[in-house]
């Protein structure tokens, strides 16, 4: 991808993340002067390397794992693939009780977008404005939707979840996809071979 | 003029913020909230497919809040209570129908706003805004707890502290819908109900 395609991938998720009546203002908007690319090692990110503060983002290549730290013990709740929309107010210090961190388990590129930047904000007052609000309702919102995934059957979700990410089983150890999807690494084995065979 | 005790919802931000209660921008935003409403018991505050979507202020009253998965049963999301905001966040991000809807099982007096208005008053009102934004990064950090336990909690004892929590769960849900809330089987909600029964 070159890197006006980029920025252009970036955009349609602004786009997508804006309510509906705010998004014809994004589209005349020339992202790439505001833009970053955090190119990252594999292993832990860590805030404290490289400020994210206030960012939202978009992977351009890698796989990223957020995981969290329940009494002693980390807990997978999602993972963050090319062209997924990233959201750094998960792993902020200031919110951040449960120890949340992005396991990175390839080199990873990803294009931000830092919301508070004075230059954006002066450049697009509205849109910095509505963009900050989404954002931050995003992310609530979308920790609703891991929590709706855990609410439903946990076979037909796991099948369906191997199908559509069956080139993750690459880059991910089998035991962070069994804590992903809370199952046994030997459910995840049947699993596999049922999306394997139906996928 | 009112006194400043009379500010039902300003009074409420400032308990959560430690904002004094005569802040000119939590009275600005408490303008905008029509109210009090009364419910009776078993009335709705809103129902799935709604089209005009509100942000709710409890006030008195206790309910529950149900969702519609993907794949058509619906599943328990969450406690009503004095003193929350609540809605359908979908609607609140990107307006259309609501896909959850909510009971209240008491009497109860709420308040309400429109979500565009919601959002016309956000976006101009930066003060408020920051507001907003701390309350949802500590909102992210509850959905965060709650999927952790929803995976790594002992679902017996989880049960117990959500009957302690809410007492009479059992009676104004079934248990489909508190078996999703969990993230177990039908049968294995049965199981936890009577081991619980059985001590």
């Amino acid at each position: 991808m070159s890197i006006k395609e980029e920025v252009q991938l970036l955009k349609e998720k602004l786009i997508a993340l804006l309510h509906p009546d705010d998004r014809e203002a994004m589209r005349p908007v020339d992202l790439a002067p505001h833009v970053t690319e955090l190119a990252l090692p594999s292993g832990i990110f860590s805030n404290e390397d490289r400020d994210i503060h206030g960012c939202v983002g978009v992977v351009l290549s890698g796989v990223i794992g957020v995981k969290h730290d329940f009494n002693g013990i980390d807990s997978i709740t999602h993972f963050y693939q090319k062209g997924d929309l990233v959201l750094s107010i998960e792993i902020e210090e200031a919110f951040n009780k449960q120890g949340s961190f992005w396991q990175l388990y390839d080199n990873t590129r990803i294009l931000i977008l830092p919301l508070k930047d004075k230059l954006w904000q002066q450049s697009y007052p509205h849109l910095s404005s509505v963009l900050l609000v989404q954002a931050s309702l995003m992310s609530t919102y979308m920790y609703q939707e891991h929590i709706n995934n855990l609410g439903l059957d946990c076979k037909y979700y796991s099948v369906n979840w191997l199908k559509e990410n069956y080139s993750l089983l690459q880059k991910v150890p089998r035991m962070d996809i069994a804590n992903y999807l809370d199952i046994s690494k030997s459910s995840l084995k049947s699993f596999m071979k049922i999306a394997l065979t139906h996928g | 003029m009112a006194k400043p005790n009379e500010y039902i919802i300003a009074q409420r931000l400032s308990q959560i913020t430690g904002l004094p209660e005569s802040t000119r921008f939590l009275i600005e935003f408490d303008a905008i909230f029509e109210g009090p409403l009364h419910f009776e018991a078993n009335e709705s505050l809103w129902k799935i497919g709604d089209k005009d979507g509100y942000l709710w202020y409890i006030h008195e009253g206790y309910g529950f809040d149900k969702m519609l998965l993907e794949d058509g049963t619906k599943m328990l999301n969450g406690m009503i209570e004095p003193g929350i905001f609540i809605c359908d966040e979908s609607s609140l991000l990107w307006g259309g129908k609501s896909k959850t809807g909510a009971v209240m099982n008491t009497p109860s007096i709420a308040y309400r706003v429109r979500n565009s208005k919601w959002r016309e008053h956000m976006v101009q009102n930066e003060s408020l805004q920051n507001v907003m934004l701390n309350i949802n990064s500590h909102f992210v950090q509850m959905r965060k707890l709650r999927l952790m336990k929803m995976k790594m909690m002992d679902k017996l004892e989880y049960w117990k502290y959500i009957q302690d929590r809410f007492p009479g769960i059992e009676n104004y849900c079934s248990q489909t819908e508190i078996a999703r809330y969990f993230g177990v089987s039908k049968s294995t909600m049965h199981r936890i109900v009577k081991s619980e029964e059985d001590q």
